[in-house]
């Protein structure tokens, strides 16, 4: 027969370590808890930086492709003034010969550097080689 | 002086107070439970991990624990199943080594620094540790801790009739292993 009185509890044969009910309720609580979890942080703010950047990357697209357009025009206009100058028709055609060109360039005192002249000109159309050397050498 | 099971309820079903209520929750039942795990695994290092794992699961179904039974009653489930778990684990990697778990678990006994009972003790411990598990949690329940078959069968989910059955038998079958001196 089994004696109950004989035998201890069954919890006085068995021992802890010390403290061990002492401490066990912080280390539940550690392990339940674990030390500084990371708050969570949402999509939004995760990717806002990326859309902040996105949006500057924009702006400066839009400021590149417009900014130097402007610019680019107004130079180009300046140049455009710089080089505005009177346009001057000339006929080539047989009706306009080398003596009405004269006539026109010395009456009209149109500045000869405005003037284009080029090799196939009426003016040059009777010149010999001895005409060409001396214009050459002649300073006006 | 612990609080009341009710008082501790109160406490667990509001929200703003749950923490407090487990706080008192595990201050009024961590010895009970632990010597309940203990005398099943006899180890310490494993009745430990089950008791933390058995409050674990405690305050993670807090919010859902409707009190239709007692927190006396679900505590003690929570942590049989974790034991019996962990028991039908240990089998399962045992038999793989076509090891005996009894003779195992009499041999961490022999070896065990926290064991302090002398020889007829240590006699009656390796004959518990031959019944089978379920019969074992009856015994213990029953013999170390005096509980009432109703609350046995509550806990356990048997009826009264097959745990008196069951309890006889372990005593039965330990006394014989006692009397004639097999441990």
């Amino acid at each position: 027969m089994i004696e109950k009185e004989n035998i201890s509890k069954q919890e006085s044969q068995f021992k802890v370590p010390d403290r061990y009910f002492e401490e066990f309720d912080q280390r539940l609580k550690n392990r339940i808890n674990p030390a500084e979890e990371r708050p969570t942080v949402s999509k939004l703010t995760m990717i806002k930086p990326w859309i902040g950047l996105a949006a500057a990357f924009l702006i400066l697209t839009m400021i590149y492709n417009l900014i130097p357009n402007h610019i680019l025009n107004s130079s180009l206009n300046k140049s455009s003034n710089l080089y505005e100058s009177e346009e001057v028709e000339v006929w080539t055609d047989e009706s306009f010969g080398i003596h009405e060109l004269i006539d026109y360039l010395t009456i009209k005192n149109i500045a000869t550097e405005s003037v284009d002249i080029y090799p196939d000109s009426v003016l040059f159309s009777d010149l010999t080689h001895e005409d060409y050397i001396f214009l050459s050498h002649t300073e006006y | 002086m612990h609080p009341t099971d009710q008082e501790i309820l109160v406490l667990i079903q509001m929200p703003a107070e749950r923490e407090a209520g487990f706080d008192l929750l595990v201050k009024k039942y961590k010895q009970r439970l632990y010597w309940h795990l203990r005398k099943m695994v006899v180890v310490h290092e494993d009745a430990d991990d089950l008791l933390q794992n058995t409050f674990i699961k405690v305050w993670n179904n807090l919010s859902t624990f409707r009190g239709d039974a007692s927190i006396y009653t679900w505590l003690y489930r929570i942590a049989t199943n974790e034991a019996l778990n962990f028991l039908n684990k240990r089998r399962d990697e045992l038999l793989n080594a076509f090891e005996d778990m009894e003779i195992i678990m009499a041999s961490q006994l022999d070896q065990d620094p926290l064991f302090s009972g002398d020889e007829i003790q240590k006699r009656l411990q390796k004959s518990i540790l031959t019944l089978p598990d379920k019969q074992r949690l009856v015994f213990n329940m029953k013999y170390f801790d005096n509980m009432k078959y109703e609350e046995m069968s509550e806990i356990l989910n048997t009826s009264v009739g097959a745990l008196k059955a069951s309890y006889f038998h372990a005593v039965k079958k330990i006394r014989a292993l006692i009397e004639n001196e097999l441990f």
